[in-house]
């Protein structure tokens, strides 16, 4: 059973989430974390632009709320988000991570050792290798690791650079990652 | 830099040797965070191996202050999140001096000199420093020292002057600081407005109530049972009517004191303690 299912993603990646958050019911049973490179100084705006286009709540975590479904949980800008013990969100300002604060590496790596087989991993269209090491480190774990189809991003190097740190499970297109969300819900949350 | 990978039991070998040195107890820390400020401090240090690393906090005081340096986290910038400085510069600090002819700041846990400076730009207006103490306290001297010495950090340049002019409406952060070989400082009679004091755990109480305790994004790296401590102690330190000035992404929901202030701004982590 997963215990996460954490999506990365920088340049191009907005129109896939937007895509994955309009097919999720109230009911999924798994917490989605959404870590995406974005403005550093805007603090409002993104999570009414993902609530357009989600059937399920989109919240900023504060730190130390808990990790539940329900909700899609945004990683806010200009801090790390980490998965700490016990199941609660931690935050932090530690220096940026391939230029980015929230770097999509911390947010796996946390998450790895928390959830360790139940998790799922899944690095959409980027322009840099940020969330590549930590997609790694998501399968040397036992979780699930997804990338989305190079062939389809408008910006394929967060998912090349995956590909070629580690041997990612599956390589999907949108609908494909959309059809992984649907299993879950139906499975009642199996892992694939 | 060398390659520290570090398991639960080893991480509690270090802080446990940590705090038997004398040296602040970090078992109140978050695991993840504790964990990957160790292993970053560790191989900045150049250790790779937990068994070395405790042996030289047994034994080298001075290798223990620098690695001791090396956990403590940098702030971003001045002024980081604008809304929150412009809000104390409109209503909070306004408001401290209407009730209190000389109110006191305390700064708890600095790493840097960010807030300090932030905290000063906005008490010019009117030399409000001048009937004003500021406290600044740290767990590591020798951040104390560079604090004090008003080192500032070229890079962080850019985004704290955009900061400033959307806080005070002024133009450039330029005047405030002299170059020295290269090197940017903060003028030496910002600094001189604050006293500074070491602390040996995360948060002593001070001697006297103070009226503002700026504390921010400083319990996201605590466990919950810890911030409550932390939160014991500011609450006790605070005048009624006293101010916690928290990071954005913090909240009391989930402590002991959600009750024991409330937010003058929903939209701002600025809490006003109650009675």
């Amino acid at each position: 059973m997963y215990r996460a299912i954490i999506i990365g993603g920088s340049a191009g990646s907005f129109q896939v989430v937007a895509r994955i958050l309009s097919t999720l019911d109230k009911d999924f049973p798994v917490p989605v974390l959404l870590v995406l490179h974005r403005l550093k100084h805007v603090r409002s705006g993104f999570v009414e632009a993902l609530s357009i286009k989600s059937s399920i709540p989109v919240k900023e975590p504060v730190d130390k709320d808990y990790i539940r479904p329900g909700f899609t949980w945004l990683a806010p800008s200009n801090y790390h988000l980490y998965v700490e013990s016990g199941n609660r969100f931690a935050l932090s300002t530690e220096p940026q991570v391939n230029h980015s604060r929230p770097s999509v590496d911390l947010s796996f790596f946390s998450a790895a050792k928390e959830y360790r087989r139940n998790l799922a991993g899944i690095i959409l269209s980027g322009a840099n290798k940020d969330g590549a090491a930590g997609l790694k480190m998501v399968g040397d774990m036992g979780g699930t690791t997804i990338v989305q189809d190079p062939s389809e991003c408008q910006v394929p190097v967060m998912p090349l650079e995956s590909m070629k740190l580690t041997k990612v499970h599956y390589v999907y297109n949108t609908e494909q990652i959309v059809s992984f969300f649907k299993k879950i819900r139906e499975n009642g949350q199996n892992r694939q | 830099m060398a390659n520290l990978t570090l398991g639960v039991t080893e991480v509690r070998e270090i802080t446990a040797a940590l705090a038997e040195s004398g040296y602040p107890d970090f078992t109140g820390y978050s695991l993840f965070s504790i964990t990957r400020r160790l292993e970053i401090a560790g191989g900045n240090c150049g250790i790779s191996e937990s068994g070395m690393l405790i042996s030289k906090i047994n034994s080298d005081p001075l290798f223990t202050d620098t690695f001791v340096d090396h956990l403590m986290v940098e702030t971003t910038e001045l002024f980081r999140d604008p809304s929150v400085w412009k809000l104390l510069r409109d209503n909070i600090i306004p408001d401290i001096f209407k009730k209190n002819d000389h109110p006191v700041f305390w700064l708890p846990g600095c790493s840097t000199a960010d807030d300090l400076v932030s905290l000063f730009l906005l008490l010019e207006d009117d030399k409000l420093f001048e009937r004003s103490s500021i406290i600044v306290t740290s767990i590591c001297e020798k951040r104390l020292k560079n604090i004090r010495a008003g080192r500032f950090d070229n890079q962080k340049f850019k985004v704290s002057n955009e900061n400033y002019k959307k806080v005070t409406g002024k133009t450039d952060l330029s005047g405030y600081l002299d170059k020295e070989e290269g090197k940017l400082y903060w003028k030496k009679d910002m600094l001189s407005v604050a006293d500074f004091l070491p602390q040996k755990s995360h948060l002593e109480e001070l001697s006297a109530p103070v009226n503002c305790v700026i504390f921010r994004d400083k319990m996201i790296y605590f466990n919950l049972a810890f911030c409550n401590r932390v939160l014991d102690t500011i609450y006790n330190g605070l005048h009624t009517g006293g101010f916690l000035v928290t990071g954005a992404g913090e909240t009391l929901v989930h402590t002991l004191y959600d009750k024991s202030f409330i937010k003058p701004d929903e939209n701002e982590n600025i809490f006003r303690k109650i009675g």
